[in-house]
């Protein structure tokens, strides 16, 4: 079995782990078209990974602003 | 000495985080010259803090050098025709003359599905394009060149944050590992070029991802901006760490952690994290006016004593400073748990087994059956075989639209069916 069929027959039946283990093992070895599109899959889901994670950061965020905004109203209303 | 080693911890706490790296590298590829960058970047983090922009300024000094070597190896990459040059628009005497372009121009035909183009491509392949074949191409230039537009936009903004996914991302954990990112890095932007001009479909995905990122970034650096200036007005001295302490999502442990930080401390200043961390409204209910003008006045003191006295903490008291780099460390993995998952592989898999060929074939069967009626009829059934044909490359571009890393990796081998196939569709209807 060459590289893209063992690839394949571990996207079929394997697990996360295997596929990404084996991408990584092997990733110079495979043809250069297969790398070009494992590269640009692998940079999507590291890119809507990172969108999602600032997503809970800026959600995180906007409690602490009203956190401060509360402070701030009642630092106002005790002045 | 005191000073040098408040500094020193905060300059490290800093370097480690990747937000800072962000602005900076934002700033390098803005500013273009070490020196507007600087300033540039000084600007922007003296909104955080004085001792941060003093501190930065060495990790921002680091980065402009590691940008501008990388910058003079990209410059050698693309000489040696190892990087994408993205300056050069092609017209069709360049795509006539440059086997590359001449390469991407045909993915770009490809995904037009036009024969007629196709065909004049192959003459152009042969040098022998004929006028008509020119005028094919003028149609298709537009677009091809539109499409190399969106790349390139594209291309400029992801590269501002490829390196910073490269080495901090958790897709690319292993290829650190093996160190193999450099290579990734390389055909990623081939890949995205190849992708852009053959799938676009598939590219405005990845163009939407992008411009969420730079949205949100937009709004965080908004938002660090607000929160630092209320943390610089209330000698908070790190406001990293009041965010960072925000981001663990267990109230209960997020208290622990405080108080962790603030073991053995007094009374006061238990109350005065309190009204910082745990937010003053819940307090104030149950708080007569005239008290709280008086808790007011009490939390300004305790928040200046409170900020010298932590600042003291962090260089004075190793156990806090251990404390502070743990729970820095704890909460990252919680967070990171906290971003939601792509479709995992068995979610992707959902569907694969229906473009199976026996299942086609299965299909095709029960088309005809139901349609025996019809079926008879020579003309109604060209009709029908041609709304199964449709109905199965629906089935299979479904599929392909699948989102996420592993739906893509199936969508690339999954059995689109093949003359043979046909063959035995046919047969299945004869």
């Amino acid at each position: 079995m060459n590289l893209d069929e063992q690839l394949k027959a571990l996207i079929e039946s394997g697990t996360e782990e295997e596929v990404r283990d084996f991408v990584a093992a092997h990733f110079s070895e495979f043809g250069p078209e297969t790398q070009k599109e494992l590269a640009v899959e692998l940079f999507s889901e590291a890119l809507s990974q990172e969108v999602q994670q600032r997503e809970a950061i800026i959600a995180e965020k906007d409690q602490a602003i009203k956190l401060i905004e509360e402070i701030e109203r009642e630092e106002a209303q005790g002045s | 000495m005191m000073r040098r080693q408040h500094f020193e911890l905060l300059a490290g706490s800093y370097r480690a985080d990747r937000r800072v790296k962000y602005e900076a590298r934002f700033s390098i590829s803005e500013a273009g010259c070490p020196a507007r960058m600087y300033r540039a970047d000084l600007m922007r983090i003296e909104g955080k803090s004085t001792y941060c922009a003093t501190f930065c300024r060495d990790t921002i000094l680091a980065m402009a050098t590691e940008s501008y070597s990388r910058r003079a190896e990209k410059a050698d990459r693309v000489k040696t025709g190892t990087e994408v040059d993205i300056s050069e628009k092609p017209g069709l005497d360049d795509i006539a003359k440059n086997d590359e372009q001449s390469r991407q121009f045909g993915l770009y035909l490809q995904s037009t599905g036009d024969s007629a183009a196709s065909l004049a491509f192959r003459h152009l392949e042969k040098g022998k394009p004929t006028e008509a074949d020119e005028a094919v191409f003028e149609r298709h230039l537009e677009e091809f060149n539109k499409r190399q537009d969106r790349f390139e936009k594209v291309h400029k903004a992801v590269s501002a944050f490829r390196d910073d996914l490269l080495t901090h991302s958790p897709i690319f954990k292993k290829f650190r590992d093996q160190k193999g990112g450099e290579n990734i890095a390389r055909v990623f932007s081939e890949g995205l070029r190849d992708m852009a001009l053959k799938e676009p479909t598939a590219f405005a995905r990845v163009e939407t991802e992008v411009q969420r990122l730079v949205d949100v970034q937009d709004r965080e650096a908004a938002q660090d901006k607000r929160i630092s200036e209320w943390c610089s007005k209330n000698k908070i001295v790190d406001d990293d760490k009041f965010l960072d302490t925000l981001k663990i999502t267990d109230e209960r442990q997020r208290h622990a952690k405080i108080r962790e930080m603030l073991r053995g401390g007094m009374d006061w200043k238990k109350k005065m994290w309190d009204s910082v961390f745990r937010g003053t409204s819940r307090q104030a209910k149950g708080v007569s006016s005239e008290n709280l003008a008086a808790q007011t006045q009490l939390r300004e003191r305790v928040s200046q004593q409170a900020g010298d006295y932590f600042k003291g903490l962090m260089v004075q008291n190793k156990e806090i400073r251990e404390a502070l780099a743990r729970m820095h460390t704890e909460a990252e993995p919680a967070f990171e748990k906290g971003a939601a998952a792509q479709p995992s592989l068995s979610e992707a898999r959902a569907g694969l087994h229906e473009l199976d060929e026996d299942k086609v074939i299965e299909r095709a069967k029960a088309f005809r059956k139901a349609n025996a009626a019809e079926w008879r009829n020579p003309a109604k059934r060209a009709a029908l075989i041609d709304t199964f044909h449709d109905e199965e490359e629906t089935r299979y571009n479904e599929f392909k639209k699948k989102p996420g890393f592993f739906a893509r990796l199936l969508a690339k081998f999954a059995k689109k069916f093949d003359t043979r196939t046909d063959a035995k569709i046919t047969a299945a209807f004869a």
